[in-house]
Parts: C-alpha cells; sequence; structure tokens
C-alpha cells in the first residue's frame, strides 16, 4: 500500500519553509522542554512533524540519532540540523537561536528576581530546600547513567577510575575527555592497521 | 571586556568538549566556574535547581545564568552564544564528514570509551555536591538537623531510580518538602 500521507521521503527535497516560521517554531519547541534532552523529541515530533508536517518521523528521528555524535548541546544540534536541511545555513542559525531565546528569556527574569528577593526568607527557605533536592536528583541520575553505561568490567574499571581520581587528585574533566577521545581514536587505528597487515600477509 | 572574553572561551570549550548532550557538560562547567572563581560551589547548586526548574536544555539555562552572574546582560548573551558556535562549526562546515563517519567504527569506539568516563565523571560531581550540600546544611549541627536533608535527597534518588516521574517535578516535590522539613 502506498503511504500518500507521507508528505516527504527521508531522502526527498524538503518543503521550503520560511525563516521566521522556523523561528516560531523552535521557541516554542525550546520554551516547552523541561530537563534533558530526551524530552525534546515528543515536542518536536509534534511541531516539526505534525503541525508543519517540514519533515517525517523517520526523518526527524535520523537527525536526531545524528545529532547525539555532534558535540555540543543534543537540543541545539537537532534544531540546528533541521534547520539546515530545510534553509541551509541560515536555517541553522535561525533555529538555534530560536531554541535557545524562551529559556533565555526566562532565565534572565528568574535571575533578576532571585537577586532581588534573595534575602527574602520565603526565598532562603526554597533555596534551603532545593539544594538537597538537587543534590539527591543529581545522584539518582549519575546512578542510572552508570547502571546502563558499565554493563561490560572494563567500563567499570574505567568508570570507577576516573570517580576516583576525580574526588581524590581534582582530575580536569577536559583531560578525562580529551583521553577518552585519543584512546578510542588509538584503539581503532591499532585495529585497522591489524587488519591491513593480515590482509596483506 | 575581558571577563567577556574568558566568559565565550570557556563556554565555547565547554560547548566543544561535550558529546552525549547536557548532563556529561555538567562536571565542565563545574570546573571551569571554580576555576575561574566566578561561583562557589553553593551558588553552582543553587543555578543548577534554579536551570533544572526552567524550560529548556539545562546547559543553555545554566551559562546563561552564570553569564549574568558574571557580567549582566552581555555576560549573559555572550555565555549562551558560545555554547552554540562549536556545534554551528562542526554542523555547517563539517556536516558532511559527520554524516559519512557517523557508522564508522571508529566513531562508535571512541563513544565507547567516552560513555563510562562521561558516567565517573558525573557520579564524581554528584558525590562531591551533595557532600557540599549535606555538609554545609548539616553546619556542625547535631544529628537531628542532618537527617531532614538526607531524608529529601535520598527520596529525590530513589524517585529518579524509579525512574516513572518527570524529573523537575521530584525536584520540585523535593524542593517544597525541603522548605517545609529544613
Amino acid at each position: 500500500m502506498v503511504d500518500s500521507g507521507q508528505v516527504v521521503s527521508p531522502g526527498a527535497a524538503a518543503p521550503r519553509a520560511r525563516l521566521v516560521s522556523l523561528f516560531a517554531s523552535f521557541v516554542r519547541v525550546g520554551g516547552g522542554m523541561f530537563g534533558g534532552g530526551y524530552a525534546m523529541l515528543p515536542l518536536l515530533e509534534r511541531e516539526v512533524v505534525e503541525r508543519r508536517r517540514w519533515a517525517t518521523h523517520a526523518a526527524l528521528a535520523d537527525l536526531f540519532a545524528l545529532a547525539q555524535v555532534i558535540p555540543g548541546v543534543i537540543a541545539v544540534n537537532t534544531a540546528m540540523l533541521i534547520g539546515q536541511r530545510l534553509r541551509g545555513w541560515r536555517g541553522a542559525v535561525v533555529a538555534a537561536l530560536g531554541t535557545v531565546t524562551a529559556p533565555f528569556l526566562a532565565i534572565l527574569l528568574l535571575a533578576g528576581l532571585f537577586d532581588r528577593l534573595g534575602g527574602h526568607p520565603w526565598v532562603a527557605r526554597f533555596a534551603a530546600g532545593l539544594r538537597p533536592a538537587l543534590a539527591g536528583l543529581l545522584l539518582g541520575t549519575a546512578l542510572r547513567l552508570v547502571w546502563r553505561g558499565w554493563r561490560r568490567r572494563g567500563a567499570w574499571i574505567l568508570g570507577l577510575a576516573v570517580t576516583a581520581l576525580t574526588l581524590v587528585w581534582a582530575l580536569n574533566p577536559v583531560w578525562a575527555i580529551l583521553a577518552g577521545i585519543g584512546s578510542g581514536l588509538l584503539a581503532q587505528a591499532i585495529v585497522t592497521r591489524r587488519g591491513r597487515a593480515e590482509t596483506a600477509g | 571586556m575581558i571577563e567577556l572574553l574568558q566568559l565565550f572561551l570557556a563556554f565555547a570549550k565547554i560547548g566543544l568538549l561535550t558529546v552525549g548532550g547536557g548532563m556529561a557538560m555538567l562536571p565542565l562547567v563545574r570546573n571551569e566556574m571554580l576555576a575561574h572563581e566566578w561561583l562557589t560551589e553553593l551558588e553552582f547548586v543553587d543555578i543548577l535547581g534554579l536551570s533544572e526548574a526552567t524550560p529548556g536544555p539545562l546547559v543553555v539555562n545554566c551559562a546563561t545564568f552564570v553569564g549574568w552572574r558574571v557580567a549582566g546582560l552581555p555576560g549573559a548573551v555572550t555565555a549562551t552564544l558560545a555554547l552554540l558556535v562549536p556545534s554551528l562549526v562542526c554542523v555547517l562546515l563539517f556536516g558532511m564528514l559527520w554524516r559519512r563517519y557517523r557508522n564508522h567504527p571508529g566513531m562508535a569506539r571512541v563513544l565507547a570509551v567516552l560513555r563510562p568516563i562521561i558516567a565517573g565523571l558525573i557520579l564524581a560531581m554528584a558525590l562531591r555536591l551533595c557532600r557540599v550540600v549535606l555538609g554545609e546544611v548539616a553546619g556542625g549541627g547535631d544529628w537531628i538537623q542532618t537527617w531532614r536533608p538526607l531524608l529529601v535527597a535520598g527520596a529525590v534518588c530513589l524517585g529518579v531510580l524509579h525512574g516513572k516521574v518527570s524529573p523537575v517535578l521530584l525536584l520540585l516535590a523535593g524542593a517544597g518538602l525541603g522548605a517545609w522539613l529544613c
């Protein structure tokens, strides 16, 4: 059966979108998302696929997956990729700016309020309650990550070593990440060379 | 002016070195904040809490907040944009490269090494922030004062591990409980 409801296939050229509507759409997505990047996907599907029909579910899922391996904030990366697909570099810039606009304004408002009301006993009390709650939230999130990511023994050792180095010797996270990227590439280079040597020999 | 440049460089570095999304950025943010003495550990915790409770990507909120704290409105604009610049460059200039090599085994290998490293960094940061927060609340007081924040932190932590309720709701409920108890 031919799916006539499918407006754009993943490979086909995307329909033309106005930069203004692109901006407006991503302001809406950025303002509606709470918490992490994964909270964004349902919002994006509603806005980009169902409302605007700029892309199919499959195309969106593909861009979302690509956004995970590009450095930076996943939500912003996804927005940039969609914007770029629709309107080139202008689209990418506009979509990225749109995504951060609502949070930016919300934070400015909140920061202004916080600075002005910081001395108020109610605010102080809320902050005192917020701190242990956030500590628990971070610990829970970290444990979930550990649970999900450390299935293999090598990963356990590596992860615990990083935790210990950070806690005991204040290891700079920049070095930890650069070392991770470097050793991943090195391992790949060794594997490739060995494979080549085997086929040659 | 120097301050704005430092803010820009700090957040561009954070944006460039983050693979795998917002949480992975937080240890880098914390490190930069403490290294430049822009925030104390407790201020970082407060800003994180408010960023989590505000709509938008956590790190973007955090960058805006820190920028504002360090250098007012120009600082907020600089920090937020600096966070976007590396990804924009990656998408626009190297977009083709990324598309071509996304399924390359080397990419998978780098990610496989990075994932436990990032989890380790986040775990260390979480443990340290727990110690700072609970230690600060306890403040050398007796045990009766200490168990309340511990109870709040433990309840929220269990809620996250359970994984059915939105973290934002958990955070706000925890903060409410904490404000009532502490």
